[in-house]
């Protein structure tokens, strides 16, 4: 399943790579949108597929952050 | 010689300051430590609290008046453009390139919850109707409510000049203060649950819409409300420009350059308007009474609408986000984004806040286009 950005903003901290295990609730980013800091955090268990964006990045709404395997 | 010094002390400014000043000159040191140490707007409250000063210090002449022969001061000249409202409506150009409708396009029934918070503005009204304040005065300050500043400096500049200064500072001294004022009203007039509702995510919005919007708005809205034009007109001005996608130098000149520049003037006449003479002679004390009011009728009649509408559609409206119709962007919308995350982490209102935030501000320009309608 994918993890999409729930609003615009910059994407300031990536907590994992490609191939970790994560569980449902873990912090996968920190985006940060008009000076707030958001936790991004897993929705299931699973296994990281791809990572879409980096730190520093700029994403819209919708945009897909992550992909985890279940 | 000592007749020499004296003669020369009575040319300083030492020699005319009078007790008033000093108060004032403190005043000014007060917005300046805000704005540095407390980060409390300091984009705006630092050249107010700069101007204040410069205002106080007696026999410069910055703010002698003009005429055909007789040259005026600087500030004089600069505090036209306050004077004859020009700098509000070229800032309300640059705010206009820097909003983003899309938020309120995708979730149109939150224009509502702009308008109701504009309640604080009436309720004030009466208020200061009540303390002996003039129709125009009570306008000028019911305009704190609409939680804008040049929306206040411009309808204060119109309805009652001699509250300008203080009716400028209030309005951005409570915006600073948003964080603080607001949680309170929000809690009291929800129920953890109704805060913990997590919004579902709006449609979206066509390049098209976008264009439209604020070509259709200033039409509707200047049709109905003629003398909101120069807010809404340079308002919608600026976001035409944004969303054409084919004059970004200009639209970058807008919300950059331009914004910055006429803030600068703005603010540092604004402060210079703070002279002691001018500042002790009005209630200062009721100004700022009557503009926290506004600032608390203002939230609690969004959240109030935003009640109504969470009923209305079944739960699917977290009332919170009523809260942010008060303008103030994006202050009040954090501070809904920050008051839904506290009762469920999970919940990420900033966007859907961000509708009725960009609808306050058309909101309450658009009640001064009524104020100045009927009260000059």
């Amino acid at each position: 399943m994918v993890v999409r950005a729930p609003m615009p903003g910059t994407i300031i901290s990536v907590n994992f790579k490609v191939g970790d295990s994560v569980k449902a609730g873990d912090v996968l980013f920190i985006l940060e949108s008009m000076k707030i800091k958001n936790e991004i955090k897993a929705p299931q268990d699973g296994k990281i597929k791809e990572i879409l964006v980096t730190e520093g990045q700029y994403v819209k709404r919708r945009d897909t952050l992550v992909d985890i395997e279940e | 010689m000592l007749e020499r010094i004296l003669d020369f002390f009575s040319f300083t400014g030492f020699a005319h300051l009078y007790w008033g000043n000093v108060v004032m000159l403190l005043v000014g040191g007060l917005l300046i430590y805000l704005a540095i140490r407390k980060q409390y707007e300091p984009l705006l409250l630092l050249p107010i609290g700069f101007g204040v000063i410069l205002a106080n210090l007696p026999v410069t002449g910055l703010l002698v008046t003009g005429s055909e022969t007789e040259l005026g001061g600087l500030l004089y000249y600069l505090g036209l453009g306050v004077k004859l409202a020009i700098f509000p409506p070229i800032i309300f150009l640059g705010i206009g390139a820097l909003t983003d409708f899309t938020p309120l396009l995708a979730n149109p029934k939150t224009f509502f919850l702009g308008a109701a918070a504009q309640i604080g503005i009436f309720a004030t009204l009466f208020g200061a109707l009540a303390l002996g304040f003039s129709l125009s005065e009570a306008g000028s300050i019911g305009i704190i409510g609409g939680a804008d500043g040049p929306t206040a400096i411009y309808t204060s500049a119109l309805l009652a000049p001699h509250l300008l200064g203080p009716v400028a500072i209030a309005a951005y001294s409570y915006m600073a203060m948003v964080p603080i004022i607001q949680p309170p009203i929000m809690r009291l007039l929800t129920t953890k649950r109704e805060r913990a509702i997590v919004m579902e995510e709006s449609r979206c919005v066509s390049r098209l819409e976008l264009i439209l919007f604020p070509i259709v708005v200033t039409v509707l809205v200047v049709l109905l409300l003629p003398k909101a034009a120069p807010l809404i007109g340079m308002l919608m001005f600026g976001n035409l420009l944004r969303e054409a996608g084919v004059v970004e130098r200009l639209a970058r000149t807008a919300g950059g350059a331009l914004i910055n520049i006429v803030t600068i003037f703005l603010c540092v006449c604004v402060g210079s308007m703070m002279g002691a003479e001018a500042v002790l002679s009005v209630k200062i004390l009721e100004i700022f009474a009557l503009g926290i009011i506004a600032f608390a009728f203002g939230t609690a009649g969004g959240v109030l609408i935003g009640k109504l509408m969470c009923w209305l559609t079944g739960g699917k409206v977290n009332p919170l986000i009523g809260a942010a119709g008060v303008s103030a962007v994006p202050m009040a919308a954090r501070v809904v984004h920050v008051e839904g995350q506290r009762a469920n982490p999970e919940n990420f209102l900033l966007q859907h806040a961000m509708g009725p935030n960009v609808a306050g501000v058309i909101g309450s320009a658009a009640v001064a286009g009524l104020l100045i309608s009927f009260l000059t």
